[in-house]
């Protein structure tokens, strides 16, 4: 009997993507890969800065009311939560999901003498640090350079963007950035890296390595388009599609463990972002409904394709918003915000202590977690790897994922 | 010397250098043009035949001289007037949807713009021309956002056109006064009282001496010498009813640089360790004569040219030829080509194209008489290169080389060129896209001497990079020819 390896099946199904469905699920049964129980992280970027206050809202508290005349959320329309809080109404998805038991939102997290420039706010969130001199990789980057024992995988981290962020950033190289899936799905194998004599050019050398990369992109993708997404509610949006192709990728055994996709855009200029510094209202709307359908897509898609359980989804954003409005009704660059988190082994609820409005410094909120303790948390708990060999110095975690 | 025998050696490694013999063969005629005019066509092939280096350039800078200019598109035409000129006492609402509207129309004007200059370098008279407008495009850069007045943006690349021949001194010169440049580094309105050190600073860092050769002090001296220049109206703006308080835009009566003298700091400036009552022009002219800035400008050169010149012993030649020719460009580009860095195999293939060099060499060499520009010029942008808007807010324009094709993806907008010159946009957003579909497959309209070629010939024509298996390139209809070997690394290159 002639056999064929899972790597050749693999390949054949690259080549032909509308291979018969049972045997590209034999192909994937016959030897998971592995990564195939390995832990995954989904970061999601929140664009610009998102105003944790008008997310979680306290709906109680009069300061709050006199500081927003215009933009706050009338207490009527607040998911309530607890006494004191209530969630955003676009954010009803995410309050089913923490009824479900695999969502929370840590209040008041953030950092000592926050950074207010986005460049510097964004360095210190995906670098894991506050040091004047930023590591140069991202701290997802160095876990997957030190720690994950993904080997030389050159796609153990992808991010959905043109360029790649710092969180994903390695000094081995093992992370790809995907501007765009159907490119690379419009790619024809049999045209890209067919055998070919090389041209005595070091350019050759350098545009032959990228159209490797890219086939290997582009093999993913075509395995990825046999996933399950399409079936879940992900709006069609650069974001919810991300998502969806993320889903996708985990659903048929993709190897990568880390995901980065990105909420709000600053290009066009008037493209919805969270930095909400002229007419908030509007464009919460939008984004809170957009990243809660998405979450509730994705959870729904994971859960069904039995991966929930090794998926956890994490926020951040560049920081949090003023307490007061501005005059344009929007707010300005603040200090602590909120994060999200979803996945199928999460401690749900709304966790930390929410910033205390009597405590303002310049007119924004004060942490009252350290991100740093969430991300010892992710490593800690999630990744299972030391948190100091990755964040340098040692935070107590702050419980996100479940013991 | 050899014999005269060595002009029949093997183009890779001719046994007498290229550069000194007295006529190129078909592979160095190629070479020099792939380089110098997008692409490699007969019609530029023939017209070089039994000419050597020093003869071809001539005849290409004869050709780039003598071809008519082309006449300004129809939007840019006429004096600019600003149509969202803010008055006093004007309601923030009227104003608002004057501006919104004035910059809905500079955008399409804009777009507008970029499309002539398209079809010029596709298929205007002197490809070398406008390789050159393309070059200095890049070594100055603008941004769409600072100069949002496409009259403004046709009147900088008419004069790069204009003067890419002429000497980089003179080019500097008259750019330190050109309206684009001065509201993209900030000098329409340099005012004697609140000096601004950028300006100075992007001058020195990006188009005279760079970093590292200056000190705070000459920026500062530099930015003093800059002051007393702004935009106004033909024959001053005095008459216009302007809110004075109102922001730069809605205050800009007009394109043509004003000189007005008690805007200007006419105290003593030291630049460069040279002490005298500089002003614009005469600063711009000491720091073009110094090395540093010959040195830029042969190293812009090489490295557009795509030479490689790693121990930057051309960049010195060059430099030294900038100091004695008054930085001539033609006599540079004439040294550039008959150096033996030009002509090494080290250089052969080893430039990577920009998406402009990619394309509208491919029309070039498709004799395209009517390319979808259109859908090139969107296209264009997906693959990194936005014409009137370099990257980094202008400044050091398009790094090019790998850049091009990082990260990977941009390789892959690349090998959508064939589904482009069909005329067909090709699906670059991010939305909920099915599995692709084979759909029907579009066809590039080539020329009819190109549509008469044979599938050796027609490969031939696309004149990629040695390597790839002419025979199982050539199977199949033209277009399978020309999707093939569009989409290979080996076509990346010139």
């Amino acid at each position: 009997m002639v056999s064929i390896s899972r790597r050749e099946l693999l390949t054949w199904f690259a080549l032909a993507p509308t291979l018969p469905r049972f045997l590209v699920q034999s192909a994937h049964a016959a030897a998971p890969d592995a990564a195939g129980d390995q832990p995954i992280v989904v970061v999601v970027r929140m664009l610009g800065g998102n105003d944790g206050l008008n997310a979680v809202v306290p709906f109680r508290d009069d300061r709050y009311y006199k500081a927003r005349p215009t933009i706050a959320i009338p207490s009527h329309d607040v998911v309530r939560m607890t006494a004191e809080h209530g969630l955003h109404p676009q954010l009803i998805d995410v309050r089913r999901l923490i009824d479900e038991g695999h969502a929370g939102i840590v209040q008041g997290v953030g950092y000592a003498q926050s950074s207010r420039a986005h460049a510097r706010a964004t360095e210190i969130w995906e670098t894991g640090s506050t040091a004047e001199d930023a590591p140069v990789h991202g701290w997802l980057g160095r876990y997957l350079d030190h720690a994950c024992e993904c080997g030389t995988s050159p796609t153990a981290g992808v991010q959905f963007g043109d360029a790649l962020g710092r969180t994903l950033s390695t000094a081995s190289g093992i992370s790809r950035s995907i501007g765009n899936p159907r490119l690379l799905l419009d790619m024809d194998p049999q045209v890209l890296g067919a055998v070919r004599a090389a041209t005595p050019s070091n350019r050759f050398a350098y545009l032959r390595q990228m159209e490797n990369a890219l086939g290997d992109a582009s093999r993913q993708l075509h395995r990825a388009a046999n996933g399950t997404g399409r079936r879940f509610d992900y709006p069609d949006t650069s974001f919810g599609q991300s998502l969806r192709w993320a889903g996708d990728m985990i659903e048929t055994g993709c190897p990568t463990r880390v995901y980065y996709v990105t909420i709000g855009s600053f290009d066009p200029p008037d493209a919805p972002s969270f930095d909400t510094h002229i007419d908030q209202v509007g464009k919460h709307q939008l984004l809170f409904s957009e990243l809660g359908r998405s979450v509730r897509a994705f959870a729904d898609h994971m859960r069904r394709a039995g991966q929930f359980n090794r998926v956890l989804l994490l926020t951040f954003s560049d920081f949090g918003r003023m307490v007061a409005e501005n005059r344009t009704r929007g707010t300005e660059h603040g200090d602590a915000s909120i994060l999200f988190y979803v996945g199928g082994a999460v401690r749900a609820g709304l966790v930390g202590e929410p910033s205390d409005l009597g405590r303002v410094r310049d007119g924004a909120l004060e942490a009252t977690v350290d991100f740093r303790q969430v991300y010892a948390d992710v490593l800690e708990h999630w990744l299972r790897v030391d948190p100091r060999r990755i964040l340098g110095d040692t935070h107590n975690p702050f419980p996100i994922v479940k013991a | 010397m050899l014999s005269s025998a060595a002009s029949h050696a093997a183009p890779m490694s001719p046994q007498m250098p290229a550069h000194s013999r007295s006529s190129l063969t078909l592979a160095e005629r190629r070479h020099l043009l792939r380089r110098f005019a997008f692409a490699a066509i007969p019609a530029g092939e023939r017209a070089l035949e039994g000419l050597s280096a020093d003869q071809a350039v001539t005849r290409l800078v004869a050709g780039a001289r003598s071809a008519a200019l082309p006449a300004a598109p129809a939007i840019v035409q006429g004096e600019w007037r600003n149509a969202a000129l803010r008055s006093r006492g004007m309601a923030d609402a009227t104003y608002d949807a004057l501006r919104a509207a004035q910059l809905q129309a500079a955008r399409r004007d804009t777009e507008v713009l970029r499309q002539w200059w398209i079809g010029e370098m596709t298929a205007g008279r002197s490809p070398l021309r406008e390789n050159l407008t393309l070059f200095f495009h890049g070594v100055f850069g603008s941004t769409t956002t600072a100069v949002d007045i496409p009259h403004a943006l046709y009147g900088c690349n008419a004069l790069l056109r204009r003067e890419c021949l002429t000497t980089i001194p003179a080019l500097l010169e008259r750019l330190v006064l050109d309206p684009a440049m001065m509201m993209q580094i900030g000098t329409d309105e340099h005012r004697k009282a609140r000096v601004s050190d950028r300006p100075a600073k992007l001058i020195l860092d990006y188009w005279t001496v760079g970093a590292g050769q200056y000190a705070d002090s000459d920026v500062e001296s530099l930015s003093r010498a800059l002051t007393g220049w702004r935009l106004a109206a033909q024959g001053g703006d005095a008459a216009l009813p302007v809110d004075p308080s109102a922001v730069r835009a809605a205050r800009r009566t007009g394109l043509v640089p004003t000189f007005d003298p008690q805007q200007f700091d006419a105290r003593p400036k030291t630049i460069l360790g040279t002490t005298s009552d500089f002003d614009a022009r005469s600063a711009i002219r000491h720091l073009a004569a110094h090395p540093a800035t010959a040195t830029r400008f042969s190293r812009e050169l090489i490295r557009h040219f795509g030479v490689e010149d790693s121990d930057h012993r051309l960049a010195g030649r060059l430099a030294a030829r900038y100091a004695s020719s008054h930085g001539s460009i033609e006599a540079m580009l004439r040294d550039l080509a008959m150096s033996e860095e030009f002509w090494s195999p080290s250089s052969r293939w080893a430039l990577i194209k920009s998406p402009v060099h990619l394309v509208v060499g491919a029309c070039r060499q498709l004799e395209m008489a009517s390319p979808p520009i259109s859908v090139i010029s969107g296209w264009l942008s997906a693959a990194g290169q936005t014409l009137f808007d370099t990257p980094n807010t202008g400044e050091g324009g398009w790094p090019g080389q790998e850049t091009w094709v990082t990260p990977p993806d941009r390789l892959a907008v690349r090998y959508q060129l064939p589904i482009v010159l069909a005329g067909r946009m090709p699906d670059l957003g991010l939305h909920n896209a099915a599995a692709p579909e084979p759909g029907a497959r579009a066809r590039v309209r080539m020329g009819r001497t190109i549509e008469r070629q044979s599938s050796a010939g027609l490969f031939d024509r696309l004149d990629a990079a040695p390597g790839l298996d002419a025979t199982a390139m050539t199977k199949g209809s033209r277009d399978d020819i020309i999707r093939r070997t569009m989409m290979t690394p080996q076509y990346q290159l010139a």
